[in-house]
């Protein structure tokens, strides 16, 4: 990339179920922390945020227009808003285009969803095609089944490995002041949680959460201007495969592969592995953070399995996987994107505390969306050393 | 600033009440094949793809990711963007920071909406506060009626002119074969039709189409080699503005200072617009109901407050006037959601080319503003032109 | 003050009728015949299945070539479904355990079909297994995915 786009400061609410909060309190409250953090105003001249860019997704909110409830509190009041319907790292992704193309200087990014106000499986049975998979009365949960089921079978990855990532994530997250469900789990807890679809279990799954998260991004000289640890955006890349998880291969993440390449290309990562100090990435079930591993070139096909048993991933291991606790600790679907950029930046900050990854330089931040992982987004981030 | 942002290919589907011969992935792609042959490119020689819809009008959540392989998104990157009625302006706005950000040559833009999926109203409804104001709101009309009573009570205009722009919109919509409605209307048809809220009178709104458009955007270098005279989208400006306070009954005040207003100055200042009337030849409004151009006009600084309907009255918007609006029969005539603020920007492209056929305006276009408005108040403004 | 929480059920009632097409919908109708339709890629000839209007891959109109699957296949992977899961089709709850597959019909090799198994044991399942589709009578179909009760298995 030609010009730089840094990341100037993040925050999140605490996540978990409310109920006593309205969805634009929710927004609101991400939003006003990082005001706070960074000290910047909405401003005309130039001399704090110029736009915003918020996602959501009206089937979630319930409420057509979804982004109605962040123009209040968003900054979107006689300004410029836009609305990324995807997944919250593709809201930033967008984001980093927009301060590219110069139109604007500074722009906060703004992601909410309250998954706990309405059924999310009749939200996921309605994202498949209405007439040939949508009256099976499929959702996300059971299609995944099938893809861990597939995964499994293909690469004799075990039930106790997956649990291994639950266990890992869900232990991280008592180190993470955000998370909803820090806990200390044994293979025993997770492969004794009730069934969901087999072999996908309770603890295999992330927990209904509701929350917000919030970025603000900015042009080389404002980033050096309003923060001394600005985080570098250095590679964007996202991909779409095939609607149908009939006609995709569960077991090979093309469109995570095909977004990974963008982003490795464009910020010069020739080896993956050797060149992340950490990655955050989306994993909705457990057996998913093996497979994007596979995706992101952080090890051969097949291998995810065998990469948690090493010990690689663990905080403080050779390349640390969700040390903030990942989204099985609990964050909301939109918001995951975001938050793993949040954390990310975070990290590279030297921000975050008792689950810092020592001298983390470089990160990879990964959103995904769509059934059995139909699209991926992909974003490499970099601090100065 | 970034790369120069060319619009070089775009095409549209017929806009009808139902379209139950084809999906919505069907539709989609006869758009998308349509402005690929208009650019003579193909599918391979798009670097990226922006879509857009009201999601809960046909009831799919992740409605992009359903029609990956109609639009052509396969193995590309890709955004959905969706903020209501100003959808399809925000993902041409999109494809613009795409193209400005020096990383993308080409962009497809798609927008869409099939409303025959279901009755509109019913998603439509869900716009307002599920606690407070959902189940008694208008919907559009009511914000529309709103702006027809206060601006004849204000001026000196009376329902006869409003009449008149819709009879107008009419007369240019027949000229235009990709227009929804294509109606034979006089003033006293318009003054005859059912009222819904009044003064809006059923013939004052836009119908509810189906309809797809489709616009592939460049840089400079790949424009300057393109099938067509490339269209410049010189500069763009979105202002949103907070949800307006319901104030009893079924109508909504109109807010205190226009979003509109906001948009429009900022954006004449950056390109030394001083007079919009004189300094650019074909507006595309996003006019969703006849009511609303009076407004419109005037917050466009198109002329001087109170002043709209006199021109109206002078008939100078016609396509043969002096200030040529809404030259395609506008939303009022034609309203597939999420495609009609691509239509607009792909309406006033194909007037700057000179190949807008029976509808193409008498004044020499080489300017144009084209907008999308939605929300209840919200603004995507664009400015194009035949010189980069 | 320690009021009780305010938290409002509003049900979003909403009733949605979907254009089947041109592709999808030959498809539907064909199950009403008791056939598994799908459609070829005139470039890469892999089969559509359901039939779409263009090949996400090659990004090229699929044409008119129509293929007739055969109505037995094998199973590349399932789940038993213990939660409970609404049904659109019925207008309520689904009752569970039951068992849903993706399967690769015979003469369809590039596509896997999703649909519900006969048999609700997991114990009973396995990777490879060979199973038929077994269709409702013919005055009880509608053109719909439910034209196929299940898929039974053989061999």
């Amino acid at each position: 990339m030609a010009r730089r786009v840094g990341i100037i400061g993040a925050a999140q609410t605490k996540y978990g179920r409310k109920p006593e909060m309205h969805l634009q309190d929710v927004a609101f409250e991400a939003v006003q922390k990082v005001l706070q953090k960074t000290g910047l105003k909405f401003t005309e001249d130039g001399s704090g945020i110029d736009a915003t860019i918020s996602c959501s997704q009206d089937h979630w909110d319930g409420w057509t227009i979804s982004s109605k409830n962040v123009v209040n509190g968003g900054g979107g009041h006689l300004r410029p808003e836009e609305k990324v319907a995807e997944d919250g790292a593709y809201a930033l992704y967008y984001a980093a285009l927009c301060i590219l193309g110069g139109h604007y200087d500074c722009i906060l990014v703004v992601a909410h969803t309250k998954e706990s106000q309405v059924d999310g499986r009749l939200i996921e049975n309605s994202g498949l095609e209405p007439l040939y998979t949508r009256m099976l009365g499929l959702d996300f949960t059971s299609c995944a089944a099938l893809q861990a089921k597939q995964y499994m079978h293909t690469y004799g990855i075990s039930h106790e490995q997956c649990a291994r990532v639950v266990i890992k994530n869900r232990g991280n997250a008592m180190h993470n002041p955000c998370a909803q469900a820090p806990e200390i789990l044994t293979v025993d807890n997770v492969l004794g949680s009730p069934v969901l679809s087999e072999p996908i279990r309770l603890l295999d799954a992330k927990p209904t959460s509701d929350g917000a998260c919030a970025l603000i991004i900015g042009t080389e000289e404002k980033a050096k201007k309003w923060t001394d640890k600005p985080v570098w955006i250095e590679g964007l890349g996202c991909s779409y495969d095939r609607h149908y998880p009939g006609y995709r291969d569960l077991t090979d993440p093309l469109s995570l592969k095909e977004a990974a390449r963008q982003a490795y290309g464009m910020a010069g990562i020739s080896n993956p592995r050797g060149e992340i100090d950490l990655v955050e990435l989306s994993e909705y079930y457990s057996f998913q953070e093996l497979l994007w591993s596979e995706g992101l070139g952080l090890c051969e096909p097949g291998q995810g399995g065998r990469l948690i048993e090493s010990g690689a991933t663990q905080i403080g291991g050779e390349i640390p996987i969700n040390p903030s606790g990942g989204l099985l600790s609990g964050i909301p679907v939109n918001v995951a994107g975001l938050n793993r950029a949040a954390e990310a930046a975070i990290q590279l900050k030297g921000e975050a505390g008792g689950r810092q990854v020592d001298g983390a330089r470089t990160a990879v931040i990964h959103g995904a969306g769509g059934v059995c992982g139909q699209m991926h987004c992909v974003i490499s981030v970099r601090r100065e050393p | 600033m970034g790369e120069r942002v060319g619009i070089i290919g775009m095409g549209q589907t017929e806009h009808r009440f139902i379209r139950p011969d084809i999906n919505h992935e069907e539709m989609i792609n006869d758009a998308v094949r349509l402005a690929l042959e208009d650019a003579d490119l193909t599918i391979k020689d798009i670097d990226t793809v922006i879509i857009d819809n009201m999601d809960l009008f046909e009831g799919h959540y992740l409605a992009d990711g359903m029609v990956v392989d109609g639009a052509g998104m396969y193995m590309k990157p890709g955004l959905k963007m969706n903020t209501g009625g100003t959808s399809g302006g925000t993902a041409v706005a999109t494809g613009w920071h795409h193209v400005a950000s020096g990383i993308f040559e080409t962009v497809l833009v798609i927008g869409w909406q099939k409303q025959d999926a279901s009755p509109s109203i019913a998603a439509l409804a869900t716009a307002r506060e599920p606690l407070y104001d959902r189940g008694i709101a208008a919907g559009a009309v009511g914000i529309f009626a709103s702006m027809g009573l206060s601006y004849m009570q204000e001026t000196g205009c009376r329902e006869e002119h409003a009449a008149l722009a819709r009879v107008i919109m009419a007369d240019n919509a027949r000229r235009n074969p990709y227009a929804h409605l294509k109606l034979d209307l006089t003033v006293e048809d318009v003054l005859k039709s059912r009222v819904l809220v009044w003064p809006v009178r059923l013939l004052h709104m836009s119908p509810t189409s189906c309809g797809a458009c489709a616009m592939i955007l460049s840089n400079e270098k790949r424009a300057r080699k393109a099938a067509r005279p490339p269209v410049w989208i010189r500069d763009l400006e979105t202002v949103h503005r907070e949800v307006s306070v319901f104030r009893g009954g079924c109508v909504e005040p109109q807010p205190a200072i226009s979003a509109i207003e906001v948009a429009a100055s900022k954006l004449y200042k950056r390109n030394g617009i001083t007079r919009p009337a004189r300094d650019i030849d074909v507006w595309e409004l996003y006019t969703p109901s006849s009511w609303a151009l009076f407004p419109w006009m005037e917050l466009f600084s198109i002329c001087d407050k109170g002043e709209a309907w006199r021109l109206v009255e002078k008939e100078a918007i016609r396509i043969e006037g002096e200030i040529p609006i809404e030259p395609s029969g506008g939303v009022v005539s034609t309203n597939p959601i999420g495609a009609s603020g691509v239509i607009r920007v792909a309406e006033t492209a194909l007037q700057l080319r000179g190949e807008a056929g029976e509808r193409q305006v008498t004044k020499k276009a080489e300017t144009g503003i084209a907008t999308a408005w939605g929300a209840g108040s919200w603004i995507v403004m664009f400015y194009l032109s035949k010189h980069s | 003050m320690n009021e009780e929480l305010l938290e409002i059920i509003i049900p979003l009632d909403l009733k949605y009728k979907w254009s089947a097409g041109p592709h999808l919908g030959a498809f539907l109708r064909g199950l009403k015949e008791e056939k598994i339709i799908a459609n070829r890629c005139p470039v890469c000839a892999r089969l559509q299945l359901p039939p779409t209007p263009a090949c996400g891959r090659c990004h090229i109109g699929m044409g008119e070539d129509w293929v007739e699957l055969s109505h037995q296949g094998s199973v590349i992977s399932y789940s038993s479904v213990v939660d409970p899961m609404f049904d659109a089709g019925i207008g309520g709850m689904r009752p569970v355990p039951y068992t849903i597959a993706a399967i690769v019909l015979d003469g369809g090799p590039d596509v896997a079909f999703f649909h519900k198994l006969e048999e609700n044991n997991p114990e009973k399942v396995k990777v490879g297994m060979r199973v038929e589709a077994v269709f409702r009578p013919p005055e009880e179909r509608k053109a719909l995915m439910e034209d196929i009760i299940h898929f039974r298995t053989i061999g």
